[in-house]
């Protein structure tokens, strides 16, 4: 049995958590910590060290870009992987550009529940 | 540090010798704020404050960075590239001030620093700099307001159509109401024609713009001439009446009978403008008592004289035809004459003034004729032929065919309109309120015919008819691999006469409907008898929809079950979504009404930039639960909000809170 890894997820939107924790978990092969709080996130990954953070871009308070910075300059979590999620970009922006869009990995909100879950399938092999 | 800065224009002084920037500063501090610096990293910094200082006086030779990088810098920063530079120098040497003056620098002063020059210069260049960006600004303004004349076009053009819908069809309706006051039902007809007229003016004044351009899509076709004439002389002859002036018309040499119609190819619309402008005109123009005659003459070209007896002033008649030019009329735009002429040249025709003391003024326009009106190749022709065409139309109407017809529309008031034009004993009409629920009772019932409106919440006009003919082909493809198994024959694709409903009426928007598969087009607002006449021309003409009714009522039969099921589900939305969802569902609905709320305070206080971000992220959340239509909703929310456009917001807001209390789920899987 494969080794069950452990996700962080960053989103405003409670109820896109909801549905993503129960979706990915459903797979047996995540444990999926939520947080809508983008600092807060920062502070969980230096003390747990989740093995992909996927964040949100538009977030009050501290957004996206500002946490996977912040993850960046700290030598505990400069090498967690991060998967942006957003609806600013489309499921075709993704498709063409093969998920890295600015040096970023990227996913969006116009594709369906299990191609995000390919998405960070395929961020693990 | 803040020293009354608020007021005072600032000045950056930039010198490596303190002795310099005391001189300067004594030298500027009464009129304006100083700040200074003693190196070139420094004077970027201060340059980069807020507010950028207004101009810079920057030294040279100055070790580490110097002036001219210091400038090359500036320049190449968008926020400081604008601050006029004066370089100071004990360099006279003219090379280096063109040095400077390539890098952008806009003067020079030469040391030693004589005060009163530097007052001067500075001075100077800050007077420029206000008046350059005082032009920017008029610039800007100009620009704008051009964008709003033109959007004021658009909006007439538009939002104006709407109430005349009601005002030009509701007489129509009330009309035909036969125990109406006869005073009444001319009043009504009065209001109605009222409605037209205004119809008209919003269309020509665009129109005119357009044929100014060349780029006016012209599509001609046969109109009787002389209907309109008589329509223009009784609109004018009040007018005529009170300056005792007779109107004459003449068919070439004879006078004309009731029978007569002059047919030339054009559009309608264009004649009665080109021929009320210059019959009116006449009239005006005309001396009291006299006659004011209008000539028919088929020829060669359809041409049609209007002749008075008052004579074009001499100074004007070279450039009668022309924009702006008018005479002896108060609040004449001079525009009259100038649209007569781009009319009828827009429409293959000309226009031509004759005018002199003896004869007085007859302004001739040619057109060509409709050659298929007549065998002889002519104009006129008897009102018989008319009578039976009419008659046709009729006995068309009255033999018409059992017809079902759907009218998509999401304007309630619309539907009732068109199905009151519709009342007719074999026309059965229904109606649906969008695209989607159009699709569903296409799938369970058969149509004859279908109107269909452009814009619509949830389904527009576009998809639906894009879906409609998807699933002809599939059908069509379903029934040929039928009848290929039996006698080889192949089967004609057939479609669903579809008519696109639509305020817009740009060749674009025409080209667009025809190309994604409707079958015609009709402008909004649509009267009886245009709307009649599309009927009959499909439902007529087009036999192979028989064909495909009785190919299609086979594969009905086999549907007859989920037909029945879909009627009774009419006002409920139907979605699939994941069975692992179902717990999740009732918080998940809960939560987005109370999103829901918040789009509507923010609304309220008209917080743009907060609907644009909820638009943004229901649309996210909508897209991934599996409520794709509805994120499309979300989304046309968020782009309304960076267009402040409230309506399109509220009526969103509106489609999405039905949408959740109306909701039917359905849960595929899970458990």
């Amino acid at each position: 049995m494969a080794e069950v890894k452990k996700l962080f997820m960053v989103d405003d939107d409670e109820d896109l958590l909801a549905l993503l924790k129960l979706k990915l978990e459903k797979t047996g092969k995540y444990q999926v910590v939520n947080t809508t709080d983008g600092s807060k996130a920062v502070h969980l990954a230096t003390e747990e060290s989740p093995d992909l953070i996927v964040l949100d871009i538009d977030m009050p308070h501290m957004d996206g870009g500002t946490v996977a910075n912040t993850l960046s300059e700290s030598e505990h979590t400069k090498d967690i992987p991060v998967l942006f999620l957003s609806s600013l970009v489309s499921k075709e922006d993704v498709a063409q550009s093969k998920g890295v869009i600015g040096g970023r990995n990227m996913a969006s909100k116009g594709g369906s529940v299990q191609d995000l879950i390919d998405r960070i399938e395929s961020m693990f092999q | 540090m803040k020293v009354d800065s608020s007021n005072k224009q600032k000045v950056l002084i930039v010198d490596d010798t303190p002795e310099n920037i005391l001189i300067l500063m004594e030298t500027l501090k009464n009129e304006y704020a100083i700040v200074a610096a003693k190196n070139g990293e420094k004077a970027l910094q201060l340059a980069n404050a807020d507010p950028v200082p207004d101009i810079i006086l920057l030294d040279i030779m100055m070790p580490g960075m110097d002036g001219y990088e210091v400038c090359e810098r500036l320049k190449a920063n968008d926020k400081t590239k604008d601050i006029p530079v004066i370089f100071i120098t004990a360099k006279t040497e003219e090379e280096d001030e063109i040095k400077g003056f390539n890098l952008g620098a806009v003067d020079y002063i030469t040391k030693p620093i004589s005060p009163p020059k530097v007052q001067a210069r500075v001075r100077i260049h800050l007077a420029l700099k206000n008046a350059r960006k005082m032009l920017e600004m008029q610039n800007e303004e100009l620009i704008e307001a051009a964008k709003l004349k033109e959007d004021v076009d658009g909006i007439m053009r538009h939002d104006l159509k709407s109430p005349l819908n009601s005002i030009i069809s509701l007489p129509q309706i009330i009309l035909e109401d036969k125990s109406l006051d006869p005073e009444h039902a001319k009043s009504l007809k009065i209001i109605e024609e009222a409605g037209f007229r205004m119809l008209n003016m919003i269309n020509l004044s665009l129109d005119l713009f357009k044929m100014e351009r060349g780029v006016y899509p012209f599509q001609p076709v046969s109109v009787d001439i002389l209907k309109i004439i008589k329509k223009i002389v009784s609109e004018t002859e009040g007018v005529a009446r009170t300056k005792n002036i007779l109107f004459n018309i003449m068919n070439g040499e004879n006078n004309i009978t009731d029978d007569d119609s002059f047919h030339v190819m054009g559009e309608e619309l264009l004649c009665y403008s080109v021929l009320s402008n210059l019959i009116k005109n006449a009239v005006e123009a005309s001396p009291e008592g006299e006659t004011v005659s209008i000539t028919l003459d088929d020829k060669e070209n359809g041409s049609i004289s209007v002749h008075n007896q008052g004579v074009v002033p001499e100074e004007i008649r070279d450039k009668f035809f022309e924009k702006y030019v008018t005479s002896g009329k108060s609040g004449g735009t001079g525009l009259g004459t100038y649209s007569a002429k781009l009319i009828a040249e827009t429409q293959g025709g000309q226009i031509n003034l004759h005018t002199s003391e003896k004869d007085g003024t007859t302004i001739t326009i040619c057109l060509p004729l409709d050659q298929s009106q007549s065998s002889k190749d002519l104009g006129f022709q008897t009102d018989k032929k008319i009578a039976t065409q009419q008659e046709d139309e009729e006995t068309q109407l009255e033999r018409l065919p059992p017809l079902h017809v759907l009218i998509v529309d999401d304007d309630a008031f619309n539907i009732k309109i068109l199905e009151k034009f519709l009342n007719h004993p074999n026309i059965v009409t229904d109606s649906s309120e969008n695209g989607k629920v159009a699709l569903q009772k296409l799938d369970s019932t058969e149509y004859d015919l279908v109107l269909m409106d452009m814009e619509m919440p949830v389904m527009d006009g576009l998809t639906a008819v894009d879906e409609i003919r998807k699933r002809e082909e599939q059908r069509h493809k379903g029934t040929e691999a039928q009848r290929d198994k039996g006698d080889g024959l192949s089967v004609k694709l057939n479609r669903l006469p579809v008519i696109a409903l639509s305020a817009h009426d740009d060749p674009e928007s025409r080209q667009k409907c025809l190309e994604v598969g409707f079958t015609d087009f009709l402008t909004k607002p649509v009267d009886k008898m245009r709307l009649l006449n599309t009927l009959l021309r499909f439902i007529n003409t087009d036999t192979d929809h028989e064909a495909f009714k009785s190919s299609q009522s086979i594969e009905d039969e086999l549907e007859t079950d989920t037909r029945q099921l879909g009627e009774d589900k009419e006002d409920k939305y139907f979605v699939e979504l994941d069975g692992d969802l179902r717990d999740l569902i009732p918080d998940f609905l809960d939560n987005k009404r109370t999103d829901l709320e918040s789009i509507q305070e923010a609304l309220g206080s008209k917080d743009f930039d907060g609907l644009r971000k909820m638009g943004h992220k229901l649309k996210g959340s909508f897209h991934m639960y599996g409520f794709t239509n509805i994120s499309n909703i979300c989304h046309e929310i968020e782009e309304a909000a960076k267009e402040q456009d409230e309506k399109v917001i509220e009526n969103n807001l509106e489609v999405l809170r039905d949408y959740l209390d109306n909701v039917v789920i359905e849960y595929i899987g899970g458990n």
